[in-house]
């Protein structure tokens, strides 16, 4: 056994010198669309738009809705006549079931990658073995309907040598039809060709400012501004352009980050379903998303030590009110009874009467992860006691946990909860869940 | 190069919450002997599900595929990473619903079957909207209590 794993290993080798490292970048096209066409045959193929939290805007389109020339982020009340017209489908944001597919996709994507860095709910990068000179299309190919038959949802892929340039191949696998949902720039003779046609604001990286200074310069594509004098870009922008330039060069200059950075705050907020203006309601509501807040600490097994409580009025309303309070903790907790009566305090400051908010939020910021705690000199409660605070509050989390619903609350939070965010649209159909899952006919 | 499925590896996190009450008091006195040998008892989702990423929940309304032995009201569980094949029972996408039948291959044509007598079969060559959404591989019933 053992002889024939070091020829292995060396082999192995040999093979290597042969590799070198393609980046890919991935996203679901139209996620949030494409997860309530997956889950519920009856908007299967047909045109479907998805509204943010309390029904707000149009935030994602089905390829169907896009086709018809529903725009993006327009407020719902105002599409209203033309989408029931149009006989379009509606849903509110149903995060459950988003969440439990972008899971699987990112299990699906860690499988089949060397490394990879999860960026949002639907996109990540990753890094695989490219045999010399091999596209790699068949490739993406394969993973692609992989990963449509598993969870049913569609995705792009872009490959190339940096992060940069393979945000460039996905933008170009989406915009032509022949690709099939995938782009590989990392060996193609013609790559000017394809960098020609992207214009600088598309480059991942640049932001508004940065392309108005390029563009005032003459710079207008990819092409251009890999090509530009690297003096001209270091000298205003120093190693940040330096690196997308370098990036759009098939420099690898931004790598794969493959464990997130511990986050560094944790927040909370939402708007209500219609406008509250008296304290115990915005009491409840605080006090739910201390709840919600305070137990997502203790999931990533971190620590607050400060607060920050925030309310605020309509920004169309005429007398704009906006109230707000962060207190500083002696000793950095996780435990819901003292980030509780703290939010509640500061709750009480940024009360106004006669005002009707309309949104309120928490926010616990300068977390700390909970295995460098440190033991103040003035802590007044024993480490008994926190031990013990410690597990209840674990405890709380795990039965709501298994229950799917907060059926353990705290006192402030279980007043009646009809502010809660509206979601009137919303199919209920999820994978999570026993009593939403959809219904299969045998009839 | 080869792409994996969603066949799980033994490195995945477990599937199931199950908590020993035991394990973790503090006590005093002699620890039990039998505190080593704490089991978690049977996991029934090791059991059932083989591919948790590509695993689905589907409740059953109606009795076409009793024969299969699946009844109005079961809890369906679906592995869409297996590939569809002659004798399997699918769930397929047709006009707007989950129909649940049984694939079946005649000479060179595949059909949907219903598991009953009397039930036209439906020529897949017919139905260009027609898509397998996956392959059924658990039927849960509940036993219920006759009136006697």
């Amino acid at each position: 056994m053992g002889s024939s794993n070091s020829l292995d290993t060396r082999t192995k080798k040999i093979k290597d010198i042969n590799m070198s490292k393609a980046i890919i970048q991935i996203d679901a096209n139209n996620f949030y669309a494409s997860c309530e066409q997956m889950i519920d045959p009856s908007v299967k193929g047909k045109s479907l738009v998805i509204l943010s939290n309390n029904d707000g805007c149009i935030i994602a389109r089905s390829s169907e809705a896009r086709n018809m020339g529903i725009p993006m982020g327009h407020p719902y009340f105002k599409l209203k006549n033309k989408l029931t017209k149009l006989n379009v489908n509606v849903r509110s944001s149903n995060y459950e079931l988003y969440g439990d597919i972008s899971n699987r996709l990112m299990q699906l994507l860690r499988k089949n990658c060397e490394e990879i860095e999860i960026y949002s709910i639907d996109e990540a990068f990753g890094t695989i073995k490219r045999p010399k000179d091999k596209c790699l299309y068949q490739w993406g190919k394969d993973l692609r309907s992989l990963i449509y038959q598993n969870i049913g949802i569609p995705i792009s892929i872009g490959i190339a040598e940096t992060k940069v340039l393979s945000k460039i191949a996905n933008h170009i696998a989406k915009k032509t039809q022949k690709n099939s949902g995938i782009f590989d720039i990392g060996i193609i003779e013609n790559k000017d060709y394809y960098l020609n046609q992207i214009k600088v604001d598309n480059v991942w990286g640049i932001g508004k400012k940065m392309s108005k200074w390029l563009k005032e310069r003459g710079i207008t594509n990819a092409r251009e501004l890999r090509d530009m004098s690297i003096n001209k870009i270091q000298e205003k922008y120093g190693v940040v352009g330096l690196r997308i330039q370098n990036e759009l060069k098939g420099k690898v200059c931004i790598p794969i980050k493959e464990i997130s950075s511990d986050r560094k705050e944790i927040c909370v907020s939402r708007s209500f379903s219609y406008p509250i203006d008296s304290i115990e309601e915005l009491n409840q509501a605080i006090s739910k998303y201390v709840l919600i807040a305070s137990s997502k600490l203790r999931k990533y097994n971190q620590l607050t030590s400060a607060i920050t409580v925030f309310t605020r009025t309509s920004p169309y309303s005429k007398d704009f009110f906006k109230g707000e309070a962060t207190e500083k903790l002696n000793i950095a907790t996780s435990d819901t009874r003292i980030i509780l009566r703290q939010s509640l305090c500061l709750t009480e400051k940024i009360f106004k009467p006669y005002k009707k908010f309309i949104k309120a939020g928490v926010i616990l910021h300068k977390l700390q992860s909970n295995q460098y705690k440190q033991r103040s000199l003035f802590n007044e409660r024993g480490i008994h006691e926190e031990f013990h605070m410690e597990r209840l509050n674990n405890l709380i989390d795990t039965i709501n946990a298994r229950n799917r619903k907060d059926v353990l609350n705290w006192g402030s939070s279980t007043i009646a909860k009809d502010w809660n965010p509206r979601r009137e649209k919303i199919s209920y159909l999820n994978t999570t869940t026993i009593e939403n899952i959809p219904t299969v006919f045998a009839n | 190069m080869y792409l994996k499925g969603s066949y799980s590896s033994k490195k995945e996190a477990p599937s199931t919450q199950l908590f020993p009450l035991a394990s973790e008091t503090i006590s005093a006195g002699f620890p039990s002997p039998a505190e080593d040998y704490i089991e978690l008892g049977i996991d029934l989702n090791k059991y059932l599900i083989k591919n948790p990423i590509s695993t689905f929940f589907l409740r059953v309304s109606g009795n076409s595929m009793n024969n299969a032995g699946i009844y109005n009201d079961d809890l369906l569980i679906i592995d869409r990473s297996i590939n569809p094949n002659p004798g399997h029972i699918v769930v397929a996408l047709l006009d707007g619903e989950f129909t649940l039948k049984r694939l079946i291959k005649e000479g060179s044509n595949y059909y949907l079957k219903a598991d009953k007598e009397n039930y036209p079969a439906i020529n897949l060559y017919e139905y260009i909207e027609i898509e397998i959404w996956g392959v059924a591989i658990h039927s849960i019933h509940e036993l219920k209590r006759l009136k006697i």
